[in-house]
C-alpha cells in the first residue's frame, strides 16, 4: 500500500494541542474502588508456618501469609544504606532453613559486596526476631543501578 | 530519606508483585488520571471511562505477576486500560457493525447540524471526533492524543500497523475536512 502523504493542517493541529493540554482526572471513587477489591482478593501466596516461642505452651498455631513475611524481610533489607529492595521472594522451606531471594538496585558508588553484607545480617536478624525463622541462604539479584 | 515520591515504579511494581497491596495503593494514585484520561477518550463517556478504568487496574493486580519487565509497567497499563476500553464500545453499539478497516462513513442523519453547534475549536473536533467511526477515532486518539506508537496501537486494536495508519490518516482527513469553517 502506498504510504499516505499528510499535510500539516494547522487548525487541526492547535484544536489536537488544546485536546492535549487538557487536564482530566479521575472520578475520586475510583481509587476506592479498586483498593477495596484488591485488599479483598490479595495475592493467593503460600501461608507459612511462625514457630511457637519455647516458653509459652503450645497451644495455637500461628501462620503468616508469603506476603506479609516478604514484606517484612524487604522492609528490613531496605534500611541498608544505598540499595533498594524490590521482589524478595521465599523458597521452600529446607532442613536448614529458608531461602530468600532479593532483588536490588544499587545506587551509582555503592561499595556492593559491603552493602550486600549488610543487607543479609538484616534479613538474618529481621527473620530471627520478627518471624522466628532461621534463614539458610540470601540470594541477592542488582538488577540495576541509579 | 526517600518519599513516597522517590520510590521508583520499578521497585513498587515489584513490591505489588510480591503480594503488597499498598505498594499498589501508590501505583494506582500515581496512575489513575492518565489511565481514566485514556478510557475517558476512547470511550467518549464517564461512565463507560470510570468502568473501564477499574477494570484495567484490577486485571493490573492480578497479571502483575506475569510482567517480566517491571520498567515497562506504564505502557503495559496503558495497553490494558485501552483494550478495556474499545471493549467497552464495541459492546455498547451492537447493531452498528465495525468493519476491519474502520472505513465506512458516519450516518449523514447525525450530522453536526443534529448536534448543538461548537462554539470552539476544541469543542469542534470533539464534536468531529464523536462523528467518526470508532476505529478511527480510537486509532487517532491514541496516536495523537497519548502519542503511541503504530505497533502499540496495532497491539491494542488487533489489526496491523499499516492498517492503523489507514485508519489515523482517514481520520485526519475526515477531521480537516469537520474543521474547515475555523480556517
Amino acid at each position: 500500500m502506498a504510504v499516505e502523504h499528510t499535510e500539516p493542517d494547522p487548525t487541526l493541529d492547535s484544536a489536537r494541542d488544546e485536546l492535549r493540554e487538557e487536564r482530566v482526572t479521575a472520578p475520586p471513587q475510583l481509587l476506592d474502588n479498586v483498593m477495596n477489591t484488591v485488599r479483598r482478593e490479595g495475592r493467593s501466596t503460600r501461608v507459612l508456618d511462625v514457630p511457637s516461642t519455647r516458653s509459652l505452651p503450645d497451644n495455637g498455631h500461628t501462620q503468616v501469609r508469603e506476603s506479609v513475611a516478604a514484606k517484612i524481610l524487604r522492609m528490613a533489607a531496605d534500611r541498608t544504606p544505598g540499595l533498594r529492595v524490590g521482589r524478595c521472594q521465599i523458597g521452600e522451606a529446607e532442613t536448614e532453613g529458608y531461602s530468600v531471594r532479593l532483588t536490588v538496585r544499587a545506587d551509582t558508588g555503592t561499595p556492593i559486596p559491603e552493602a550486600a553484607e549488610v543487607l543479609r545480617r538484616s534479613v538474618l536478624s529481621a527473620a530471627r526476631n520478627q518471624l522466628g525463622w532461621v534463614i539458610a541462604r540470601v540470594d541477592i539479584d542488582i538488577a540495576d543501578i541509579v | 530519606m526517600l518519599t513516597e515520591e522517590d520510590i521508583a515504579d520499578s521497585v513498587l511494581v515489584e513490591h505489588a508483585q510480591d503480594g503488597d497491596t499498598s505498594a499498589f495503593e501508590l501505583l494506582v494514585r500515581r496512575y489513575q488520571n492518565p489511565v481514566y484520561r485514556i478510557a475517558l477518550r476512547v470511550t467518549g463517556n464517564e461512565g463507560d471511562a470510570a468502568d473501564a478504568a477499574q477494570e484495567a487496574f484490577i486485571a493490573a493486580w492480578r497479571q502483575l505477576p506475569e510482567l517480566d519487565n517491571p520498567a515497562t509497567f506504564s505502557g503495559w497499563l496503558y495497553r490494558i486500560v485501552s483494550r478495556r476500553a474499545l471493549n467497552s464500545i464495541r459492546s455498547r453499539r451492537p447493531t452498528s457493525p465495525i468493519g476491519e478497516d474502520g472505513a465506512e462513513l458516519p450516518d449523514p442523519s447525525i450530522g453536526p447540524e443534529h448536534h448543538s453547534v461548537a462554539t470552539d475549536l476544541r469543542s469542534a473536533l470533539a464534536k468531529a471526533l464523536e462523528n467518526l467511526p470508532p476505529p478511527q477515532r480510537v486509532c487517532w486518539t491514541l496516536r495523537e492524543l497519548e502519542g503511541m506508537s503504530y505497533e502499540e496501537i496495532a497491539a491494542i486494536v488487533d489489526a496491523t500497523p499499516t492498517a492503523v495508519r489507514g485508519r489515523i490518516h482517514r481520520a485526519r482527513t475526515h477531521l480537516v475536512e469537520a474543521l474547515k469553517p475555523w480556517r
